[in-house]
């Protein structure tokens, strides 16, 4: 018995362990990405179009558009669309995405970036808070995570408890509404090469 | 032959879950994003669409030009005070919809601010009280009051120069307005700081550009990402009175 209650002991131990180091691991490669944001940011000898392929790069691996593409339109409108469509939206909003988040990123230039705690919120689901903080206040980021066979990865940021995804749901829904997917996708394109 | 079978199976559920866009879609457990998105009920959005781009080029060739030049000549210390000074004014309404909300803490702490602001803070242009005490603002307005007790939002209006906003929203201002000290109101007993509707007027387009001055960039960033400009401001706005309204 008593073996049994230490047995169970440190497995649970262990198992706390194993916790606490994903989300360490998650905490060090978001700084790892932050500091590779700042140091292009503060590095004026890149010109723009280096600091923002810089800046593409610190977010490498991090996101999952495809599941991001998927949710921002929903279920309904997802299986009614051809592998062709599928493709084609999935690497426009992934572009889209991108872009805006280099956009987003220069605001930083300035700002103190600091990683803080990473939560499980749910078996498979972790948030992880950044914030940035200005002179005046402080805004911010949560990364939320999902586990996705042995990897994690982000689905949805908020930005000053704003979701990034649903602003995306909110305009998707409104072009749908009136229009077809193949509006939306030509939207897309239109905004890629704006 | 089971095996077989089994194998082939195990091989086919492989090969369909390596290709992401064919994987089952499993919205059920993204608790945020199951439902489809149900565009409200929005009789505005014609006029909140032309409100939209009004708004945006307004900012874009009027607004931002003087709020450039605002920001190259006066220097973010002096704009920071400013801000302040406006802010720590405005304690009434937070203090008035704090009590509503018998947010009875907050008042006092809101209280607080306003004293050692005022005083210290040499009339609220510095915030000592953040700084050494960290006494945080706390701010309430009578939407979010309305909403604190179930009050729903209503449909949309985009307000000209403003932005977004709601029915709930905007009336509101009229009430946050009698306890505002810079709103002028003829006939009433207690104009405070300002005399007539001029004045009234004439300070709160300095503090509009001042606010407005700090924004530029990320407004630009946000409408860089922007697919479609109203739905998404739209959103934002409501997604951020939402949170407002649950703190």
């Amino acid at each position: 018995m008593i073996k049994f209650i230490i047995n169970a002991l440190l497995l649970m131990g262990l198992s706390l362990n194993a916790q606490a180091d994903e989300l360490t691991v998650l905490q060090d490669d978001m700084s790892q990405r932050v500091d590779k944001v700042i140091k292009a940011l503060k590095n004026d000898s890149l010109t723009k179009l280096q600091q923002n392929r810089e800046l593409e790069s610190a977010g490498e691996g991090l996101f999952d558009y495809t599941l991001m593409a998927k949710l921002s339109i929903g279920k309904k409108e997802w299986l009614k669309l051809t592998l062709a469509q599928k493709k084609e939206f999935v690497k426009l909003f992934e572009t889209n995405m991108k872009n805006s988040y280099i956009e987003k990123s220069h605001l930083l230039s300035d700002e103190q970036v600091i990683v803080k705690d990473a939560v499980k919120v749910k078996k498979n689901r972790i948030h992880l808070t950044v914030t940035v903080e200005g002179k005046k206040d402080a805004t911010k980021l949560t990364y939320k995570y999902y586990l996705k066979k042995g990897k994690w990865l982000v689905f949805d940021v908020e930005i000053a408890d704003v979701s990034i995804l649903k602003t995306y749901r909110a305009q998707f829904a409104e072009i749908l509404g009136s229009n077809s997917m193949d509006a939306l996708i030509q939207k897309l394109k239109e905004k890629q090469s704006s | 032959m089971k095996k077989f079978l089994v194998l082939i199976l195990v091989f086919v559920t492989l090969a369909s879950a390596e290709d992401s866009f064919d994987e089952e879609f499993m919205d059920d457990e993204f608790d945020d994003f199951k439902t489809e998105v149900v565009t409200d009920m929005d009789p505005l959005s014609g006029y909140n669409r032309v409100m939209t781009s009004f708004n945006d080029n307004l900012y874009e060739y009027a607004v931002f030009p003087v709020a450039r030049g605002y920001v190259y000549v006066v220097p973010e210390v002096v704009r920071d005070s400013v801000s302040n000074f406006f802010d720590n004014l405005k304690y009434p309404v937070r203090l008035v919809n704090n009590l509503l909300q018998l947010k009875i803490v907050n008042a006092l702490e809101e209280s607080s601010r306003f004293l050692l602001n005022s005083t210290v803070g040499l009339l609220g242009l510095f915030d000592p009280a953040e700084a050494f005490f960290d006494l945080k603002e706390h701010d309430e307005d009578f939407g979010q009051t309305l909403g604190y007790y179930g009050v729903g939002g209503g449909f949309h209006i985009v307000l000209p120069f403003f932005g977004p906003s709601n029915v709930r929203d905007v009336g509101s201002l009229f009430v946050d307005w009698q306890v505002d000290p810079f709103f002028y109101q003829s006939g009433r007993s207690y104009n405070i700081l300002t005399q007539s509707v001029e004045q009234s007027i004439g300070v709160k387009t300095f503090e509009y550009f001042n606010e407005h001055s700090g924004n530029i960039e990320a407004y630009e960033a946000l409408k860089k990402g922007a697919v479609d400009l109203y739905p998404l401001f739209k959103d934002v706005y409501e997604q951020r009175r939402a949170k407002e309204i649950a703190e």
